[in-house]
């Protein structure tokens, strides 16, 4: 161990002892109730369910903190600030190490709980998804700490006291999960909440980010009407408010990601394979489906958490200052590659978080009215599905409108920020373009079964509605103005439709071939190329390259 | 890379640094020579702060090149900082730790930490090791990361703006009395401030930037001596400047002008005499007075630079 992991693992210890301690206490004190209480029932359910979520809520909670909040937990600094950087120690140490350290402690937590406690007590974990609400939960909270409560004064506090409520729900992400292990229909909510978790943090932090974190080069910004009102009432007056830009009517936040990836990022990529390889073990005598799902699980980690990722820098040096963006050189037009994501910071959220709460909204309607009402809509496609005539086609046709939205507002992106660099376009083009698809066929082949299939139809026929009644008039916005201003030409446009089909169909096609209707047992070998194959589209790969740039700017 | 850089602790080679459209460092180029004590003044925003960060290899230059020790920074991070001592400007300690824990902290990272300088250092900055960082006053947090700068015996200190936050007797006694004792010791001190009078009372030598240039750079006293405030007078009323370049500045008939000259008086004379005028007085100014005289020029120069290019672009 070097020197300086030691120092470092010493100042954990020395800030962190009383919490350590009493999670060890707590440790303790579950592995001596588990066998006690196995048999115990209340109110007809199972005494450890009521503990074990509390316990695991709390102690996934203390190794964030103990590993993200580097130094001041009130947030003025996450994980790495910038005197780490002017001592003399290999990036390395001073940024992997803990990182892999935190990693290691998260992973080690989970075996030994799996084994001491939740067997003993005789509960069935999946041991991928509390990895996962880890993940989500860290990427939320240094995304929203950064931001959020960067400020010395009550304000900040009143902020972070938000921020906090804000994440709330990935706390009750352990309490979902150890009740309604195997309901899928929880697990959705599950999904919708982080998302709307995430977007809400991400629309705070945007709304309060203050006018001199903007840097010189910001471009001339305006606020939508509501949002002025609600930053004035977060900041008051003092502020020149931060808004949006007219080409910023994209999500730029998945390139934002992209090339402004971070150390954190790292974490979660090893979590995730980490748990992913896992999964293939976990059930050695269960179906390969069971096995499937977990892994595509993994893959849907990944996907959340690199939204919760964002647009944010989470282990900036200097709190998102302008010249934070300096550091980003990954192309020759680093400059206007970076006022773009400045601007796609601010805006991905705001359509985010308007998508996302018209998503939830709509789940809730559908939950109480729609699923009565309005079946009949929906009727013919899932009869067609069900019946197996045309349960693979079908399925992709929705999967495809599900994502339209992503497709016009992701080559939005790729078309404008590299217009300066057309060798770029075409990579980034096919990147965005991707990543949708891999998405949904990690989804759909986790929902590969008869009676979850039956599930997915209703979770994505909703997805379906949202899309065009929010996404798509969004997306037109976008397009006009991007069209409008020159951003962006229709030979770009049509060079990204055809990509992302040509990949979204490939990966349908693939999925059809290997495995629709005959369900062999998948190789190994198979699911390591699955891996590798990902890898490279990943932003995850750039991490190493990230911390470089986060200590030389 | 000229001969002084050659020889320079910290060698900087036409570096460039840009955030945008702003230039914040523009083709600059400075050797600070060992045992030396450097101070690096200039107005806000004038690139201070971000060449110091060049130093301490923060940020990577986007063109020319950074030597310290003849190491680069970005290339050996390791190499350099550990014989670098870092003042930053904002001071930044970790707020949850006590000062001996911050020293026991800081120390496995340095080879040549000094416990007895530590424990000396406490006592001159009248330091209670048992204080928590986040309850220390704006004075007593500097002179925390000033000792925690000291304690392992630097080759060279960096200092950005170390007077922010210390009261005048703490600036003037300690701050100075470190910075000289230090480079008694033949190892050297970079640091940059906007108060001129600081600078002037411990500097041995002296680099003015402004608009992320440098304007003036050189030994504190050749600059001292070589400008002087020149009154002019001539026996006709003078319509325009008599020396352009130097920004001299007419009284209200034009036959006596003033301004801060830093060429050779005699070619001053010669030149005023064509004119039918002589000097009058040349008398010595203070670096406040030299700097703002160098920006003003600096800026003027710029501007008609600026000009010129158009004039010649609509040609």
């Amino acid at each position: 161990m070097s020197r300086v992991l030691r120092a470092y693992l010493w100042a954990i210890w020395t800030r962190d002892r009383r919490w350590i301690l009493l999670g060890s206490i707590a440790t303790v004190a579950m592995i001596v109730a588990a066998p006690l209480t196995t048999r115990m029932r209340l109110y007809g359910q199972e005494v450890p369910r009521f503990y074990l979520a509390p316990y695991v809520s709390f102690m996934q909670f203390l190794i964030l903190k103990i590993f993200l909040f580097d130094w001041d937990f009130k947030g003025r600094r996450v994980s790495f600030h910038s005197g780490s950087f002017t001592r003399p120690a290999r990036t390395f140490d001073l940024v992997a190490a803990p990182i892999l350290t935190g990693t290691a402690v998260i992973v080690l937590f989970w075996v030994f709980a799996c084994r001491l406690i939740f067997q003993r007590a005789g509960v069935s974990i999946p041991f991928l998804t509390p990895a996962i609400a880890t993940a989500v939960t860290l990427a939320a909270m240094q995304t929203g700490a950064m931001n959020v409560a960067d400020r010395r004064d009550r304000r900040a506090t009143f902020h972070l006291i938000l921020f906090q409520i804000s994440f709330l729900p990935h706390l009750f992400l352990p309490l979902i999960i150890v009740t309604n292990v195997f309901d899928y229909t929880i697990s959705y909510s599950m999904l919708i909440l982080s998302f709307l978790a995430y977007a809400l943090i991400l629309q705070f932090a945007n709304l309060t980010a203050r006018s001199d974190r903007r840097g010189d080069f910001a471009e001339p910004i305006r606020l939508l009407p509501f949002e002025e009102r609600l930053q004035r009432f977060l900041l008051g007056t003092r502020d020149e408010p931060i808004g949006l830009t007219t080409p910023g009517k994209a999500q730029f936040w998945i390139e934002y990601t992209l090339l402004r990836g971070r150390p954190v990022i790292l974490t979660q990529f090893i979590l995730a394979i980490s748990f992913s390889l896992y999964a293939f073990n976990y059930d050695p005598s269960g179906s390969m489906y069971r096995k499937l799902n977990l892994f595509f699980m993994a893959i849907i980690a990944l996907q959340i958490t690199s939204l919760s990722l964002g647009a944010f820098p989470l282990t900036s040096n200097s709190g998102g200052r302008s010249d934070d963006f300096s550091r980003l050189r990954p192309f020759s037009s680093a400059d206007f590659v970076a006022v773009k994501y400045r601007v796609a910071a601010a805006n991905g959220h705001k359509y985010k978080l308007l998508y996302m709460l018209l998503f939830f909204i709509i789940v809730l309607i559908y939950r109480y009215y729609w699923n009565y009402h309005f079946d009949y809509l929906f009727r013919i496609y899932r009869e067609s599905a069900r019946s197996k005539i045309l349960p693979f086609s079908g399925t992709f046709v929705i999967c495809l409108a599900a994502v339209f939205w992503r497709a016009l507002t992701e080559l939005l992106v790729a078309g404008t920020l590299y217009r300066r660099n057309p060798g770029m376009a075409l990579p980034a083009i096919l990147i965005s373009f991707g990543f949708p698809s891999i998405f949904l066929f990690g989804i759909y082949v986790y929902f590969d079964e008869t009676g979850s299939r039956r599930r997915l139809l209703d979770f994505f026929h909703i997805f379906f509605v949202v899309s065009f009644l929010v996404k798509a008039p969004l997306a037109f916005l976008a397009y006009r103005s991007a069209l409008k201003l020159r951003l962006i030409g229709v030979r770009t446009l049509i060079l990204g439709f055809a990509s992302w089909s040509g990949v979204a169909a490939c990966g349908f096609m693939l999925y059809r071939i290997v495995f629709e209707g005959r369900s062999p047992p998948i190789q190994p070998i198979v699911a390591l190329i699955g891996i590798a194959s990902l890898v490279p589209l990943c932003r995850y790969a750039l991490a190493p390259l990230a911390m470089y740039w986060v200590r030389h700017r | 890379m000229n001969d002084l850089l050659c020889d320079s602790i910290v060698a900087i080679d036409r570096v460039t640094r840009r955030f945008g459209a702003t230039a914040a460092l523009d083709r600059v180029s400075l050797g600070v020579p060992r045992g030396s004590v450097f101070g690096l003044v200039g107005e806000n925003g004038a690139g201070k702060t971000t060449l110091i960060k060049h130093v301490m290899g923060l940020f990577k230059p986007q063109e020319g090149s950074v030597r310290v020790f003849g190491l680069d920074p970005v290339a050996d991070p390791v190499g350099v900082l550990a014989r670098v001592g870092y003042l930053s400007e904002d001071r930044d300690l970790p707020e949850w730790m006590r000062i001996w824990e911050l020293l026991r902290y800081l120390r496995p990272f340095y080879p040549t930490w000094d416990d007895s300088l530590a424990e000396e250092l406490l006592v001159r900055f009248e330091l209670d090791v048992n204080a928590q960082i986040k309850t220390l006053s704006q004075g007593q947090r500097a002179r925390t990361a000033l000792l925690s700068a000291l304690a392992y015996r630097p080759e060279l200190l960096v200092l950005d703006e170390p007077s922010t936050g210390l009261d005048p007797i703490v600036r003037r006694d300690i701050l100075t009395a470190i910075i000289r004792t230090i480079a008694d010791e033949g190892r050297t001190v970079l640091f940059s401030s906007h108060l001129l009078e600081e600078v002037e009372r411990v500097s041995d030598r002296v680099a003015m930037m402004s608009q992320g240039r440098i304007v003036l750079d050189g030994p504190l006293d050749e600059i001292k001596e070589s400008h002087r405030r020149v009154t002019l007078r001539f026996d006709e009323p003078q319509s325009i400047s008599p020396y352009p370049s130097f920004r001299f500045e007419g009284n209200g008939d034009g036959r006596e002008w003033t301004g801060v000259y830093d060429g050779s008086i005699e070619i001053l004379a010669e030149r005023v005499g064509s004119l039918g005028g002589r000097i009058v007085s040349a008398n010595p100014i203070s670096l406040d007075e030299i700097f703002v005289a160098r920006v003003e020029r600096s800026k003027a120069d710029r501007l008609s630079a600026k000009k010129e290019t158009s004039l010649d672009r609509e040609l």
